[in-house]
């Protein structure tokens, strides 16, 4: 195990960061009989075996001048917490994720490496997407993707979250905790993806609190990872806000997915409208759970979910529960969820046309994940997950 | 017309009941909470087999071993007080309630529906003599014919030990959650069914029909078996308030569907407001079996009950239709589960709950297909509706798919009235109240329409009462 | 079918009428001692997808300790609900004091 010097940070952040190992190393583990942990074994993440080293990915950022001047700022957390320690504060200290969480909070906040922070000043429109890529170092055990994104009112981003892994071939645990601050009337296009390699064991979770009027278009794109675990909470909590969420998920081999998503109505006339799309091949599986939650107060809401998978083989398996909790009537709110085969009259169609029988089903599932294809802003990342999908198939 | 006019006539003297002789040597001591003696001393005055009892005695010790449900509402749950219950011999029994002891909202539920005065003292348990036991046994003859054996659960295990030991337990064992474990230890009255081969039950049975000293017990044990091909439909309940002293009624249906046949099962549960109510409902059915489940639920503080069906065998079908009303200080927590073992098998689920003042209606559902189940279809259809902001829903349904061909669909909506409908019927001369019962109505009406005429007649006069007690 | 080299563990180890859970061919495996004759079965319950092991033997019945539904362990077959699906169960080879047990391994 490859003792990786923790860098140097400041003053408050390293204090942070030993509070953070000291509650990782005193909190018990959650129950295995919790909800959230009943389907997916924490034990896959290692962590007992977490020790002095640090996370090892490396997030290469950077700007393009012109938005640089614009008052952008992408650094590394470590760096901002000595520069804006004002900004990262508040979002640093607070636990977001849960006590369910909180072993894995601690240890990302304890250990993680450099990190990601951008901040979008009130009013700017960054109209290039901004990279903040997670690449897993080939040698490292553990790492601890860390991201904080603070947009502020009125302004416009489009972020691309990637995580990918170096090399294949080596156990590794990804436990990565992504924050998103979007500020009254602000705008912004968040993509997420993961084509982590198979012996990785993934963890992600992003917490978005969206002001008034705001505006959040999400995609999540999960290829990678032999067992994946993700919480994706979105909290619309000022009046007017809205988020559109898309998500692809592809399953092969043995492959394991546990998405969740959150849909939190607290204040009034918000809005939410959730895709999310898994085909599932060989003996993969998923477990897709959502909760669309609308208090009392948020009155005038409307909130929608879809949830459609496609089995592709006898031994692959979609489970799927869409959740509801409503306590006021002044709602518009439905649900959906699909599970089934590719469609056999399009499938006998394309057959009848000279297609295998292989070659069409592909072409299917590649229809059937167009909405979410067709919005990926970077050619390269397009490419990136194609190709991840093609040879999937 | 009452559906109560085949109400027969109970015998609840305890001589020709428990069959005791010598009187004098035995003292009726009500005794609350449970331990080992009860359950022996229920066994024992039934004059059980010996394999009976040894299944009461397991599950009493499953029951103590097992925790408390830690879903659902907990805050409720855990505040039964098991050691307060009277598991058998009740103070009351012997002493009449008269009818003072009644409460007055039940009895004016009783007069606005219009039930007769007999009848309201016997539904209200003040009175356990009815004079229908001519039509008892007219309606028996005609089962005799058939084949058909239609008796109290404890009747059956007297006259047909054998076919009771081969199915008692099969479909919920009593390690299947604590109050299926209590039910086994304690249970007493419910029905026994058994269809013989090809026999068709013409007319609906109904719990009434059954001679049993209690018209609707505590701890209900029912169990009702279809041999091939052969059909019946059975009603419990009653739409009309049913009050009772005692505060937990835990009762354990089983079905048995076997090939070809068909079951029907109709609950409507009305328990006044200070009752729990948690039931365990499972049925399997064989090849091309064909199971309902119709279930409404009004009354009661807490309803847990998810009527289930296993799909053993291939070609077999199920359908679930549940209906909730969850008004002031009530939580109905219904659902249905779905489970395909085999394959070209379908189900349909369709839950409608309404909520209102504060009342709180959950869906919790479970579809569930096994690989080697391919070619299965199910759909799942949730409305619920609110007409209030201090009202809630929840919707819990689960997926778990796999299998070729397996196509599920889920669909659930949450919503309240919607103003134009409101207004359009308000515009035609309808009160506010009197549109919104129409909606309510309307909402209801796929439940309704599959119940006997008598009962939707008397549940939409409920409703109506209900609708009343909301607006002004 | 695979034969495993090496033995999952020894008769000596599964106590008479009981079980004991191992983990060979890659699966948790149940091995069960009814009057001396070991059997094997896949340690989770179809119904729950939980454990299987934890339960008791009863003959040749193995009974998941949350719902009580029972398998036998001779073929994986169900005997009580609320389990409908079978487990699976593999050929076991005794030599000496060691079990083996045939895992075959799918696609």
């Amino acid at each position: 195990m490859p003792a990786t010097a923790m860098p140097e940070t400041a003053g408050w952040l390293a204090k942070a960061r030993e509070r953070a190992w000291s509650d990782f190393k005193r909190l018990p583990p959650p129950a295995r009989t919790v909800e959230t942990w009943r389907r997916v074994d924490y034990s896959r993440w290692r962590l007992n075996l977490l020790d002095g080293q640090a996370g090892g990915c490396s997030t290469a950022v950077s700007l393009d001048p012109a938005v640089l001047k614009q008052g952008v700022l992408l650094t590394t957390i470590e760096e901002a917490a000595s520069r804006r320690p004002e900004l990262l504060e508040p979002h640093l200290q607070a636990a977001c994720a849960g006590l369910d969480y909180a072993f894995l909070e601690t240890a990302n906040l304890a250990r993680f490496k450099g990190g990601a922070f951008l901040y979008v000043p009130k009013g700017v429109r960054v109209e290039k997407p901004i990279e903040i890529p997670f690449l897993q170092d080939a040698q490292a055990e553990f790492s601890f993707p860390r991201a904080l994104i603070l947009i502020e009112e009125g302004a416009e981003a489009t972020i691309v979250e990637s995580h990918l892994s170096q090399t294949a071939g080596r156990k590794a645990s990804s436990v990565a905790f992504s924050r998103l601050v979007i500020g009254a009337g602000a705008r912004v296009r968040y993509f997420y993806d993961q084509t982590l390699s198979a012996e990785t064991v993934h963890f992600w979770h992003q917490q978005a609190d969206l002001g008034r009027d705001a505006l959040l278009q999400h995609y999540s794109v999960l290829l990678g990872a032999g067992v994946h675990k993700s919480e994706l909470d979105v909290r619309l909590s000022g009046q007017g806000a809205r988020s559109e969420l898309v998500g692809l998920l592809l399953g092969s081999k043995s492959q394991q997915f546990d998405p969740h998503t959150v849909q939190w109505h607290q204040a009034s006339k918000t809005s939410s409208d959730l895709l999310f799309r898994t085909a599932l091949k060989d003996r993969a599986k998923s477990i897709y759970t959502g909760l669309i939650r609308i208090e009392k107060e948020a009155t005038g809401c409307d909130a929608f979910q879809q949830n459609n998978n496609l089995l592709l083989s006898n031994e692959a398996r979609a489970d799927s529960t869409p959740v509801l909790e409503i306590l006021t009537n002044d709602v518009r709110c439905k649900h959906g969820a699909t599970v089934g085969p590719v469609s056999q009259d399009e499938l006998f169609y394309l057959c009848s046309r000279g297609l295998s029988p292989e070659e069409a089903a592909k072409i299917l599932v590649m229809g059937f994940f167009e909405p979410i294809l067709s919005k990926l802003p970077l050619d390269h990342q397009k490419e990136r997950i194609l190709g991840e999908i093609e040879a999937r198939l | 017309m009452s559906s109560h006019s085949f109400l027969q006539d109970l015998k609840t003297d305890y001589q020709s009941k428990y069959g005791f002789h010598d009187e004098e040597k035995y003292v009726f001591k009500a005794k609350k909470g449970l331990d080992r003696g009860v359950v022996e001393d229920i066994s024992k005055r039934k004059g059980e087999p010996a394999w009976m009892l040894e299944q009461r005695l397991k599950a009493y010790e499953i029951f103590l071993s097992k925790p408390m449900p830690t879903w659902g509402n907990t805050g409720l749950l855990n505040a039964i007080h098991f050691d307060e219950i009277y598991y058998y011999l009740k103070p009351s029994d012997g002493a009449a309630r008269t009818w003072e002891d009644v409460p007055s909202d039940i009895k004016n539920t009783f007069d606005k529906l219009g039930i007769p005065e007999a009848e309201r003292k016997f539904l209200a348990g003040v009175t356990a003599q009815y004079d229908s036991e001519a039509v008892y046994h007219q309606i028996n003859k005609e089962l005799e014919k058939q084949g058909v054996i239609f008796l109290d659960m404890d009747a059956g295990l007297k006259q047909y030990p054998d076919i009771v030991k081969k199915y008692f337990g099969t479909v919920i064992p009593a390690m299947d959650n604590k109050f299926a474990a209590l039910n086994t230890a304690v249970w007493s009255g419910g029905s026994f069914i058994y269809v013989p081969k090809g026999a068709k039950v013409a007319l609906p049975l109904q719990a009434y029909f059954r001679i049993n000293a209690e018209k609707a017990g505590q701890f209900e044990r029912t169990l009702i078996i279809a041999d091939e091909g052969s059909s019946v439909h059975y009603i419990e309940g009653c739409t009309a308030p049913t009050w009772s002293a005692d505060a937990l009624h835990s009762a354990v249906v089983e079905l048995v569907a076997l090939k070809g046949s068909h079951i029907r099962y109709t609950t409507i549960q009305n328990w006044a407001n200070n009752v729990y109510n948690l039931v365990t409902k499972r049925a399997v059915a064989y090849e091309d079996a064909f199971v309902e489940w119709v279930d409404g639920n009004l009354g009661s503080k807490l309803t847990m009950k998810f009527p289930a069906v296993v799909l053993a065998g291939k070609g077999a079908r199920a359908e679930i239709l549940s209906c909730a009303f969850a008004g002031k200080g009530q939580h109905q927590d219904t659902g249905a589960k779905l489970t395909f073992a085999a394959p070209h098998t379908s189900g349909t689920i369709t839950s409608k709950s309404i909520s209102k003042d504060g009342g709180r209606a959950s869906y919790r559902g479970l579809v569930k297909t096994f690989p080697q189940a391919h070619d299965v279809k199910v759909n799942v259809r949730c409305d619920a509706l609110l007409l209030d902001d201090v009202s809630r829903s929840d919707t819990y349904p689960t997926m778990e798919v796999g299998g070729d061909r397996a196509q599920i669909g889920h669909e659930a909506s949450v919503f309240k009235i919607g103003e134009e409908q409101l207004f359009y019927l308000q515009s035609r001369g309808l009160t506010e109240a009197e549109a919104t019962t129409l909606i309510v109505n309307g909402f209801f009406e796929c439940f309704t329409k599959e119940l006997p005429l008598e009962y939707a007649v008397e549940l939409n006069r409920l409703i109506q009462l209900e609708m009343e007690g909301s607006v002004g | 079918m695979t034969a495993t080299r090496t033995p999952a563990a020894k008769v000596s180890e599964v106590p008479r009428g009981g079980m004991k859970v191992v983990e060979t061919g890659g699966l948790r495996i149940a091995l069960c001692n009814v009057e001396g004759r070991i059997y094997a079965i896949e340690d989770v319950c179809t119904h729950d997808d939980g454990p299987l092991g934890e339960g008791r033997l009863d003959g040749f019945e193995a009974e998941c300790p949350r719902h009580g539904a029972r398998f036998d362990v001779r073929s994986g077959a169900v005997t009580r609900m609320p389990a409908v699906v079978p487990v699976r169960s593999f050929p076991v080879r005794i030599e000496g004091d060691s079990i083996f047990v045939e895992v075959q391994h799918g696609a």
